[in-house]
C-alpha cells in the first residue's frame, strides 16, 4: 500500500512541476502575479509531495518491506539499520530521488526568500529550477522509479555490497549531490538574469553568491568523504585515484571554485561578465555530466553504476541544456560587453585572480582529456587505452602545483596596481623563509624532487596567508587603538569573506601537505609470516602474534593479531586486520588496521593465510595522512565562516573607474 | 522449506567451507614483492580482466597471474622497458595505466599544455587591451596599505549599517 502511495506520489510530483512550471511561463508573459503566485505554491506541493515519497521509502528501507524491488536490490535482513536507511541512495532510483527532493527544498527557499520578495528574477529563477526538477521526476516515473514492485516474492534482499557498509561512503552521495544541486541555484540565476537581459548589475551574483560556496563546500566535503572510504576500505592506502567517477566530481568543484574566485573581479571592477556566465553554466553542466558519467557505462570505472537508458536520457539533457545555456549567452553578449571596466597594470590582483583562474580550467582541460581520452582513442585508432593516477600526475599534479603558488603570492599583490617596492616588502620575509626550509629540507637528506618543490611552496602559501593576518589585526589595532584580541577578533568577524576564504586556502595546505607526504614518501612491504616471526618498516617492528576467527552476526571475521614496537622500546600494543565474510556476499572484504600519528600512518592489511598459521600481511608505513583529515576539517570551517549569515558577510569594496570605455573600443572622461 | 531454514542452511555451509578451507590463499607465495622494480611495475598496469583496477591493488585471479609472469621476467634479468615492451605486445596498449608518448596517445599529453597556453596567451592579449583602452585621467596610485583601506571600508559599511 505505501509502496503504491510513492508511486503515485512521483507521478503527482511530476504532474505538479508541470504545472508550476507552464504557471511561471504565462505569469512572466502575461505579467499576471496571480498565476506566479500559484507556480511558486506549486513548488511548495513538490516539495511536500518528494519528501513524503523519501519518507515512505525509507520507512520501507527501515521495515525491509521486500516487495519493493528497490528494498530488495540494496538491503537484507541483518543489515544494521543505518545502513538501511542509507542505502536510500544506493542505487539509481533511490539517488534521483534524493536529488529530487534536494532540488524541491533549494526551490522553496529561493522561492521565498525575504530578500527575493518581489523580485523580478524569481519567476525566472523558479522556471529553471522547475525545469531541473521535471527532468528528475520524468526519470523516477518512466525510468527508475524506486517504488516498483519486485516481480517475484522474496524472504530476504541481496544486501548492501559490502564494501558501501562504512559510514564516510554514506555521506559521500549526499554530499556530492548537495554540491551538485547546489550549483543549480546560482546557474538559475544567471539564466534568469540574462532572460532579463539584466546582466550589467551583478544582483545575481550577489544573491548567489553564498549559494556558491555552499555548494562548493559540499562538494569539496564529497570528494573528501570518498577519499576518506578509498583509505580505509581499499586497502591501497592512497584517497585518491583518478577514476572517472572521481574525476566527475572533481572538475565541477574546479570550475565552481574558478567562479568563486573570478566574481569578485564582476563586484569589485564590473570586469568577466561573460568570463562569469561561461564559468557557472559550465559547472552546472559538468554536474549534469558527472552523473553521466556515473550512470551511462560509457566509461569503465571501478565504481560506477552504470544503467544504459538512464545515461541516454542524461546525455539529451545535457545536449539539450547546453544548447539552450549558449543559446542564451550569445544573444545577450553584447549586452554582457556593456559598462566594462578596465585593468591598471599587468601588476594586479586582477591579474593573479586571471591566473588562478587560467590554472582552475586548465586542470580541468587536462583531467576532461584524460577522462574521455579513452573514448576517443578507440573512436580514432580503435586502440583502447587507460588514463590513469601516472597520467595524472605528470598533467594535471604540475598545474595544481603552480596553483597553490598563485595561491600564496595573490594575497600580497594589491587590487589595481602593485608597485615593485611593495612587492619586495610583501615577498622577502616569506621567499626567506620558505628558502631557508627548502635548504634545511635539503641538508636533512630529503632528494625527492616534489617534495624540495612542494614543502617549500606551501611554507610560502601558509606563511603569506598569516602575515595576512597579522598585517591586518596590526592594521586595525592601530586605527581604532583596541587590544591585539580584540582587533584580531574583530578583523575577521567583521571581514568574513577574505578571512575566511584565507582559513580556506590554509586548510588547502594542509591537505597538500598530506597528500605530498603519501605520494611521495610512502614505504611498502609484502610478507609473509609463520607465529612469532618479525617485520620492520620505518621505525616500527611488527611480530605475528595469532590468527583467530569470530561471528559477527551472520558474518564470520578472520583477523590477525601483530604486537606493534616503535623505535625499538615503545610498545604499542596490538593490532588486528580483518578479512569479513558476509553470509550474503561472495568476495570477503578487508578492515585495515592502522595506528595513526601527526608524522605518519602505519597501515596493514592481512592479505591470506594458510592452514598451518603462516600469513600475508601488506604492512605501509604512510607519512602525513592525518594533515589530509585535518585540512579538510580546516577548510569546513573557512567555508562555514565565510558565508556565516549576519551583519558583516557583504563587504566589498569598489574600484569603480575613474572614466569611462564605449562600447566601441573608444574612451572618453 | 522455510527462509529461516534456508539461512541455517546457508550459515552451516560457510562455516564447513571456512573450517575446510585455508581462506584467501598465500597466493604467489615465491614472488618477491618487495623488489623495487616489481613494486613500480605493479603501479604501471592495470588488471586485463575488464575490472580496471591498478594491479597493484586488484586481487583477482588475472592481476595474480600478471603478478607472476611480471616477477618471473624480473628473475630473468629483463629491464623495465623491456617487459613493457613485452607486456604491450601481449596485451595492447590498454595493459598501461597511461597512454604511449606516441602516434595518437601523444595527443593525450599534449593538448592540455596547448591549451594551457592558448589561455595563457589569451589572457595577456586581452589585459593588454583593457589596459590599453583605458584613458589616463591621471595615473593611478598604487595603494600603501590595502588591507587598511578595506578596513576602513569595513568599518564605514558597519556604522552604516548601524545607522542607516
Amino acid at each position: 500500500m505505501l509502496s503504491q502511495i510513492g508511486f503515485v506520489g512521483m507521478y503527482m510530483a511530476l504532474a505538479f512541476s508541470v504545472y508550476a512550471f507552464i504557471a511561471f511561463l504565462l505569469g512572466i508573459r502575461m505579467k499576471n502575479e496571480r498565476l506566479i503566485h500559484s507556480a511558486k505554491r506549486g513548488t511548495i506541493v513538490v516539495l511536500i509531495i518528494v519528501s513524503l515519497s523519501s519518507l515512505i521509502l525509507w520507512y520501507l528501507l527501515g521495515t525491509s518491506d521486500f516487495s519493493v524491488k528497490y528494498v530488495a536490490q540494496y538491503t537484507n535482513i541483518d543489515l544494521p539499520m543505518f545502513y538501511k536507511l542509507t542505502a536510500f541512495w544506493a542505487g539509481n532510483g533511490g539517488s534521483l530521488l534524493l536529488w529530487a527532493l534536494t532540488l524541491s527544498i533549494y526551490t522553496v527557499i529561493n522561492m521565498y526568500h525575504r530578500k527575493l520578495k518581489d523580485n523580478p528574477l524569481v519567476p525566472y529563477v523558479g522556471a529553471v529550477l522547475v525545469a531541473n526538477s521535471i527532468f528528475f521526476l520524468f526519470l523516477l516515473v518512466f525510468v527508475d522509479n524506486p517504488f516498483a514492485l519486485n516481480p517475484e516474492a522474496v524472504q530476504d534482499g541481496k544486501g548492501l555490497n559490502p564494501l558501501l557498509q562504512n559510514p564516510g561512503i554514506m555521506l559521500h552521495p549526499v554530499t556530492t549531490y548537495l554540491g551538485y544541486v547546489g550549483f543549480v541555484v546560482p546557474f538559475a540565476f544567471a539564466m534568469a538574469a540574462m532572460f532579463v537581459r539584466d546582466v550589467n548589475n551583478d544582483f545575481w551574483i550577489k544573491i548567489t553568491r553564498r549559494w556558491a560556496v555552499i555548494a562548493w563546500l559540499f562538494l569539496t566535503l564529497g570528494n573528501f568523504f570518498g577519499g576518506a572510504w578509498a583509505y580505509q576500505e581499499l586497502g591501497w592506502g592512497g584517497i585518491w585515484m583518478w577514476d572517472p567517477v572521481e574525476n566527475a566530481s572533481f572538475m565541477p568543484w574546479l570550475t565552481g571554485t574558478a567562479f568563486i574566485h573570478s566574481v569578485m573581479i564582476q563586484e569589485r571592477k564590473n570586469m568577466l561578465k561573460i568570463w562569469n556566465m561561461v564559468l557557472i553554466i559550465m559547472t552546472y553542466l559538468l554536474s549534469i555530466f558527472g552523473t553521466f558519467l556515473v550512470r551511462s557505462g560509457i566509461l569503465t570505472s571501478v565504481h560506477a553504476f552504470s544503467d544504459g537508458t538512464l545515461g541516454t536520457w542524461f546525455l539529451v539533457y545535457l545536449g539539450l541544456a547546453t544548447v539552450i545555456s549558449l543559446y542564451f549567452l550569445f544573444t545577450r553578449l553584447h549586452l554582457l560587453k556593456q559598462d566594462s571596466g578596465v585593468f591598471e597594470s599587468f601588476l594586479s590582483k586582477e591579474s593573479s585572480f586571471l591566473v588562478n583562474n587560467l590554472l582552475l580550467v586548465g586542470t580541468f582541460i587536462a583531467t576532461f582529456w584524460g577522462t574521455i581520452f579513452p573514448i576517443v582513442s578507440e573512436a580514432v585508432t580503435g586502440t583502447k587505452v587507460t588514463v590513469g593516477p601516472p597520467f595524472y600526475n605528470k598533467v594535471s599534479a604540475p598545474i595544481l602545483g603552480a596553483l597553490i603558488l598563485v595561491m600564496g603570492i595573490c594575497p600580497l599583490i594589491a587590487w589595481q596596481k602593485s608597485t615593485w617596492n611593495q612587492l619586495r616588502n610583501n615577498f622577502f620575509v616569506p621567499v626567506a623563509l620558505s628558502f631557508s626550509l627548502f635548504l634545511t629540507i635539503y641538508f636533512m637528506g630529503v632528494r625527492e624532487f616534489w617534495a624540495l618543490l612542494i614543502i617549500p611552496i606551501i611554507s610560502f602559501v601558509i606563511i603569506t596567508h598569516l602575515i595576512e593576518f597579522i598585517r591586518g589585526t596590526r592594521a586595525r589595532k592601530k586605527m581604532t587603538n583596541e587590544n591585539v584580541f580584540l582587533a584580531f577578533f574583530r578583523l575577521i568577524t567583521r571581514n568574513r569573506r577574505r578571512f575566511g576564504g584565507y582559513i580556506v586556502h590554509l586548510g588547502i595546505m594542509l591537505m597538500a601537505l598530506g597528500i605530498m607526504g603519501y605520494s611521495q614518501f610512502q614505504e611498502k612491504v609484502t610478507v609473509t609470516l609463520g607465529f612469532g616471526e618479525s617485520v620492520s618498516i620505518g621505525d616500527y617492528k611488527l611480530t605475528y602474534e595469532n590468527i583467530a576467527e569470530r561471528k559477527e552476526g551472520k558474518n564470520d571475521v578472520v583477523y590477525a593479531e601483530l604486537s606493534v614496537i616503535k623505535d625499538g622500546e615503545k610498545n604499542l600494543g596490538i593490532i588486528k586486520p580483518e578479512k569479513v565474510f558476509y553470509s550474503y556476499w561472495p568476495m570477503p572484504t578487508t578492515e585495515i588496521a592502522i595506528y595513526s600519528t601527526f608524522r605518519e600512518d602505519l597501515y596493514v592489511v592481512l592479505s591470506g593465510w594458510e592452514n598451518d598459521g603462516r600469513a600475508t600481511f601488506e604492512v605501509k608505513v604512510i607519512p602525513l595522512v592525518i594533515w589530509i583529515w585535518i585540512g579538510a576539517a580546516v577548510v569546513i570551517i573557512g567555508a562555514v565562516f565565510a558565508v556565516w549569515f549576519g551583519r558583516y558577510g557583504n563587504v566589498t569594496p569598489k574600484y569603480t573607474p575613474k572614466y569611462v570605455v564605449n562600447s566601441d573600443g573608444g574612451s572618453s572622461v | 522449506m522455510k527462509w529461516w531454514q534456508l539461512a541455517v542452511l546457508g550459515v552451516i555451509g560457510l562455516v564447513v567451507f571456512l573450517v575446510s578451507s585455508p581462506g584467501p590463499a598465500i597466493a604467489g607465495e615465491h614472488i618477491n614483492y618487495n623488489h623495487p622494480l616489481f613494486q613500480k611495475l605493479e603501479k604501471e598496469f592495470i588488471c586485463v580482466d575488464g575490472c580496471e583496477m591498478a594491479l597493484e591493488i586488484c586481487t583477482n585471479p588475472t592481476a595474480e597471474q600478471m603478478r607472476i609472469d611480471l616477477d618471473g621476467m624480473i628473475k630473468k634479468g629483463m629491464t623495465e622497458n623491456e617487459i613493457i615492451s613485452y607486456m604491450i605486445s601481449i596485451y595492447g596498449e590498454g595493459v598501461l595505466r597511461e597512454p604511449l608518448k606516441q602516434g595518437f596517445s601523444l595527443t593525450a599529453w599534449i593538448l592540455p599544455f596547448v591549451a594551457l597556453l592558448a589561455g595563457a596567451l589569451l589572457i595577456y592579449l586581452a589585459v593588454d587591451r583593457w589596459i590599453y583602452r583605458r584613458v589616463r585621467v591621471g595615473e593611478v596610485k598604487a595603494l600603501e596599505n590595502e588591507m587598511e583601506q578595506e578596513i576602513y571600508q569595513a568599518m564605514i559599511d558597519e556604522e552604516r549599517k548601524k545607522y542607516f
